[in-house]
């Protein structure tokens, strides 16, 4: 038996009522873990079909839509946390390509409809933890990286996925300045890309990212701090050396290549021994990464994490 | 009156971070914008005497205190924002180098509001100069606790520099005019 959602909503609003009977629904028929999801093309909206997922995702209460799309860290789309919400027309996503290169048997180009097609969407609840100690839950839609991995077949060469997003100095209002080294870029190791937490999302709330969150395509890595979840994607290469990291890059003292979330190494000017979840007013203590230590302290059991944050 | 517009923008913050849906985060809020009306005000309070206008316009000892009352809620709120839990604040103390700075910046305006009323002025005399003269290391300090909490984007703290480095050269010209 399986439940299929096409959500097609006039607005956010009644979206995320819907959104919340729904997870009610979907916990009350447990028999639906995966559905295959593919892109609503028939209708004008953005929405998304989906499966749902029960082993990952968090049944903490989830932020609002208007929380999660108009207080983010974009720095391509300006440094304020409104900035990216005031400024998300100014990312152009039409005709995106997301080019697979690199130590791999099979190189591969994806436009976003091909994309959404090929791979199955699940729903995500994950916690998001930023480096700046505050947090919240957010229902991405995606899949699992390590299913563009299977298919493009790394060779034994590729120790490392190194990401790059956009670069568009004419649009993007924050690429005007060189506040960071141009295109940002991100890295895992191919361990912690394989791992079934980490997904590429392509929407929230059932809809296609909005600009600011990041479309149309990037990575959510919850055992991390935030910036490590790299915005708007247009390459993944496998690589055999470690890769640049845009943050680690900037200031090396004070964000790690692995950067996973860990309230016992402070960034060295503030604690990260707490943090505000958005919308809660007392502080809530941070858990080691993240509270995903289950599916993912396997990945450091030999490494001293104190020395590599 | 001069203390109620004074307070005015503490005032907007407060209202404005409770009735604009916009605000997603009040309590960073609320701190970055008291933090940053607090280096306005000390800017100001350079500016006054600079010229006679201003200076008949703005009563500086209202606005020194006032800018006294913006650092208290700039700290409370900061208070606030940690549980008034005392073990995080120590620990903050201890390591945290913006903690340092703006602690002992706040510490630094005891002795002038203390001494901000006209006896003190008048059995101080010329040393109530000069201990007034703490106003820079407040205005450094208060620079360098902002500059720490900064990630990337410096263009706003470097606005401050050069609005503050002005202003002194400013008034530095005069003084030197006036012997």
């Amino acid at each position: 038996m399986s439940i299929k959602f096409n959500i097609d909503r006039e607005s956010d609003i009644t979206e995320e009522k819907f959104f919340k009977n729904r997870r009610e629904i979907i916990a009350a028929s447990l028999s639906a873990p995966f559905l295959i999801g593919i892109k609503d093309i028939s209708a004008k909206s953005e929405s998304l079909m989906f499966g749902k997922d029960l082993k990952y995702s968090s049944n903490e209460q989830t932020n609002t839509l208007k929380q999660i799309s108009s207080y983010n860290n974009f720095y391509e789309l300006g440094t304020g946390k409104r900035d990216p919400m005031l400024n998300s027309q100014k990312l152009i996503t039409k005709d995106w390509q997301l080019r697979i290169d690199g130590e791999v048997e099979n190189k591969v180009t994806f436009n976003m409809d091909d994309l959404i097609k090929k791979f199955p969407l699940e729903e995500r609840i994950y916690r998001l933890r930023c480096v700046e100690a505050w947090s919240m839950v957010v229902p991405w839609i995606g899949f699992e990286l390590n299913q563009i991995i299977k298919q493009v077949k790394p060779t034994s060469n590729a120790k490392y996925v190194s990401f790059e997003s956009i670069l568009d100095r004419e649009n993007l209002p924050g690429q005007k300045r060189d506040i960071l080294n141009w295109p940002y870029r991100e890295g895992l190791t191919i361990d912690e890309a394989m791992n079934p937490l980490a997904i590429l999302s392509v929407g929230l709330y059932g809809k296609i990212l909005p600009n600011q969150n990041g479309s149309p395509v990037r990575l959510i890595v919850p055992w991390k701090y935030g910036f490590k979840s790299i915005k708007s994607i247009v390459r993944i290469s496998f690589v055999k050396d470690i890769p640049v990291c845009t943050w680690n890059e900037q200031a090396p003292t004070e964000y790690g290549f692995f950067s996973n979330v860990n309230p016992n190494v402070p960034h060295p000017r503030w604690s990260q021994k707490r943090e505000r979840r958005i919308g809660e007013f007392k502080k809530r203590d941070t858990l080691m990464f993240n509270g995903y230590g289950k599916f993912v302290r396997h990945l450091y059991k030999d490494i001293d994490l104190t020395k590599n944050f | 009156m001069r203390f109620l517009i004074l307070f005015l923008p503490l005032i907007y913050l407060f209202f404005n971070s409770q009735t604009n849906e916009n605000i997603i985060n009040t309590s960073s809020y609320l701190i970055i914008n008291t933090g940053h009306l607090l280096l306005i005000y000390l800017l100001v309070i350079l500016i006054v005497p600079l010229t006679e206008q201003t200076g008949k316009l703005i009563d500086r000892r209202s606005l020194g205190i006032t800018t006294f009352v913006y650092a208290v809620v700039h700290f409370l709120l900061y208070v606030f924002d940690n549980n008034i839990d005392l073990s995080i604040m120590i620990d903050d103390l201890k390591y945290r180098e913006y903690i340092q700075t703006g602690s002992i910046a706040l510490l630094l305006f005891l002795p002038l509001v203390l001494t901000s009323n006209q006896i003190s002025k008048t059995l101080l005399q010329k040393k109530w100069i000069n201990l007034h003269k703490i106003i820079y290391a407040i205005i450094f300090l208060s620079l360098y606790h902002y500059y720490l909490t900064i990630k990337a984007d410096y263009l706003i703290f470097w606005i401050y520099i050069l609005l503050f480095t002005l202003v002194i050269s400013l008034k530095y010209i005069k003084s030197v005019k006036n012997e």
